[in-house]
């Protein structure tokens, strides 16, 4: 089981506290508790916890609000807990946003499996968002520096490889990235 | 993508290219109404031809005070320069902004587009030859929370007790957020600080010319209000929402340049500061009670205006003093200016710098030189020492600055017929509503008494 931090937020006290207990047994890090809609948007954004586990009943007007905005915002993942009748209304936060219902009664066996479930997932996400994002800075390193050592090529009558030296060599005495060398290059040579 | 948004000059083409190169979803025409609330139309990536062709009409007579409803077809005509794209919420679809000139169906520019007065004004200073009307504000705001509802409560974070969740406050976030948002939308930020108030804040951009401060004005509070509802908080921009602590003002510096140089600064003045510049002190002066209504627009503007709040009460001048009512920064040079320190965030951008341009430029065309500065604390002087100094003070309520408009040919003049009708009546109708309402004091004070 992955470790996380998860706050929850039920309509009433009890709910709170009883989730808190299951939750934590399970080795997980209950990092807060609320009991209004707009409380648990404001810890949200300033602790970042893994996941939220949310009461529909919290606040019906605008809890669906708030789960929106952490993911849109991508402050965490979200577990909505809500009745069968509710849930029908609900259907389309999971397609669109990726937000899973929970029916209640919660059955505590099926209910940490899918808390396990959204952890597991949401690590994985945000590891394979890091590869694309590395991957990004990548593909736009190699073009940069590929253009930056044509100009240098063309206009300094250098070797290839004295070009990617030079640029490699300026990367490193001033601590700045070869990205950035190669921009500042291209954008002088293409004024 | 972040080159995109920033302040560029497009065209026609570039918007439609980047509109689908980014798949933007949705585009809102923006446009002001005369109390200086945003609307707009929203249209879909398709019908931004026809925009752009400035082919989009919409109800003009929906829109309080543009019209009555048979004169109401208007024409919206963007500005390509605004195009931007909003950073926030992509997954629901991209959604940009073009901010647009208001047109009645003949062609001719409509009356009560606010953004038309402002442009009028900058005219004049055109044709006074001077070229740039350079302005930069400085907007405060009150961040509040919201209760389980999303509604907004008068408690700030500060006494709400939020110390537990570690060193770093919600406001300082929030705000965090919001400069890193208008940054993405092309601002450029001077300063983000935490105000003297418990929940107040400040962030000043850099300065710009008057049409396009003016716009960006408009962009910042959206961009604060959306931040701030993201973050779990209301910010407002009310003059003053709790009595007892400070206000929140929109202090507003301006110069004029004429071919590249300030036209403020003068090296051998021993105050450094030109003709011009004493002139437009002087303009403002005469004319602030006349334009104190539109600088200073809501009823609870005047609840900040007084006493002991750092807010400007008395019309007077002074390039020592931190708190006259206007007041000469340090700065010379290229960044000599005038500082005017009682509008509030809650007045209508375009109306309020259009006021203060042409206030201005009266006292430049009219060669009005102001009285002499007020080094002294005003607030320590008595009454009668006060008049003795000439010193008179702002109108002390909304009704006594309309009283004073209602009068005011340079008003007038200033907003154009259409709008200072409007706006007038607007006003008589706000503060009948507020005289007759039975307040909390009145009843505090008198229920048990009586």
């Amino acid at each position: 089981m992955e470790p996380a931090r998860i706050l929850v937020a039920m309509s009433n006290e009890n709910s709170t506290k009883k989730l808190k207990v299951v939750l934590n047994a399970m080795g997980y890090q209950v990092v807060e508790q609320a009991n209004n809609a707009n409380d648990a948007l404001r810890k949200l954004v300033n602790l970042r916890p893994d996941l939220a586990v949310m009461d529909y009943n919290l606040s019906p007007q605008n809890i669906i609000e708030v789960a929106k905005i952490a993911i849109e915002d991508k402050l965490c993942d979200v577990i909505l807990i809500a009745s069968s009748e509710q849930r029908g209304s609900l259907e389309y936060l999971k397609s669109k946003y990726d937000i899973v219902v929970v029916e209640k009664p919660l059955h505590k066996e099926i209910f940490l499996n899918t808390v396990e479930l959204v952890i597991k997932n949401r690590k994985k996400v945000l590891a394979l968002e890091k590869e694309i994002e590395d991957l990004k800075d990548t593909i736009e390193t190699r073009k940069e520096v590929e253009q930056a050592k044509g100009h240098l090529m063309k206009e300094l009558n250098l070797t290839e490889e004295e070009a990617f030296r030079m640029i490699q060599k300026q990367s490193m005495n001033r601590g700045v990235k070869m990205k950035e060398i190669a921009k500042a290059i291209n954008l002088t040579y293409n004024l | 993508m972040k080159g995109d948004n920033i302040m560029a000059k497009y065209n026609k083409e570039d918007i439609l290219k980047i509109v689908k190169e980014q798949d933007v979803k949705f585009i809102r025409l923006q446009f002001t109404d005369i109390f200086g609330m945003l609307k707009n139309v929203a249209i879909t990536a398709e019908q931004l031809e026809k925009a752009l062709d400035n082919k989009c009409m919409f109800d003009g007579s929906s829109i309080e005070g543009f019209v009555r409803i048979e004169e109401s077809d208007m024409y919206l005509r963007p500005d390509p320069d605004t195009f931007v794209i909003f950073p926030w919420r992509p997954q629901a679809g991209k959604v940009a902004r073009l901010i647009c000139d208001v047109y009645n169906p003949d062609g001719t520019p409509f009356e009560g587009d606010p953004r038309y007065v402002l442009k009028r004004a900058l005219k004049k200073a055109n044709d006074m030859g001077y070229d740039i009307f350079n302005v930069g504000p400085e907007c405060e705001f009150f961040l509040f929370l919201t209760d389980n509802d999303g509604k907004p409560t008068t408690v700030t974070h500060d006494n709400a007790g939020y110390f537990d969740l570690g060193p770093v406050d919600l406001g300082e976030n929030a705000r965090r957020d919001m400069c890193l948002v208008l940054e993405d939308m092309g601002f450029e930020i001077e300063a983000s600080h935490h105000e003297v108030a418990p929940g107040q804040h400040e962030i000043d951009f850099k300065y710009g010319d008057a049409l396009t401060t003016a716009d960006s004005i408009m962009t910042f509070k959206l961009v604060v209000k959306t931040i701030a509802q993201r973050n779990g908080l209301h910010a407002t921009f009310m003059p003053k929402p709790i009595y007892g602590i400070n206000g929140s003002g929109m202090h507003t510096n301006a110069s004029l340049f004429k071919g590249g140089k300030n036209a403020f600064f003068d090296e051998n003045d021993p105050l450094q500061l030109s003709k011009e510049a004493y002139w437009f002190v002087g303009g403002l002066l005469k004319n602030m009670k006349s334009i104190a209504a539109i600088t200073n627009p809501v009823v609870n503007s005047y609840k900040r205006l007084v006493p002991g709040y750092e807010a400007p009460v008395y019309l007077a001048w002074s390039a020592r003093n931190r708190s006259p009512l206007i007041r000469i920064p340090a700065a010379r040079g290229l960044a000599t200016r005038v500082e005017l320190r009682c509008p509030d965030p809650a007045c209508n951008p375009y109306l309020e710098i259009a006021a203060v341009l042409a206030a201005g430029l009266d006292g430049i065309e009219n060669k009005i030189d102001p009285p002499n500065s007020t080094d002294k604390n005003i607030f320590d002087m008595s009454e009668e020492e006060r008049l003795k100094e000439g010193i008179e003070a702002l109108p002390g309520s909304l009704k006594e600055a309309i009283d004073v408009m209602k009068k005011s040919e340079f008003a007038r003049q200033v907003l154009g017929e259409h709008i200072f009708e409007k706006y007038i009546k607007a006003k008589d109708e706000e503060w009948d509503n507020y005289r007759t309402k039975v307040s909390e004091w009145e009843l505090e004070q008198y229920l048990t008494k009586y």
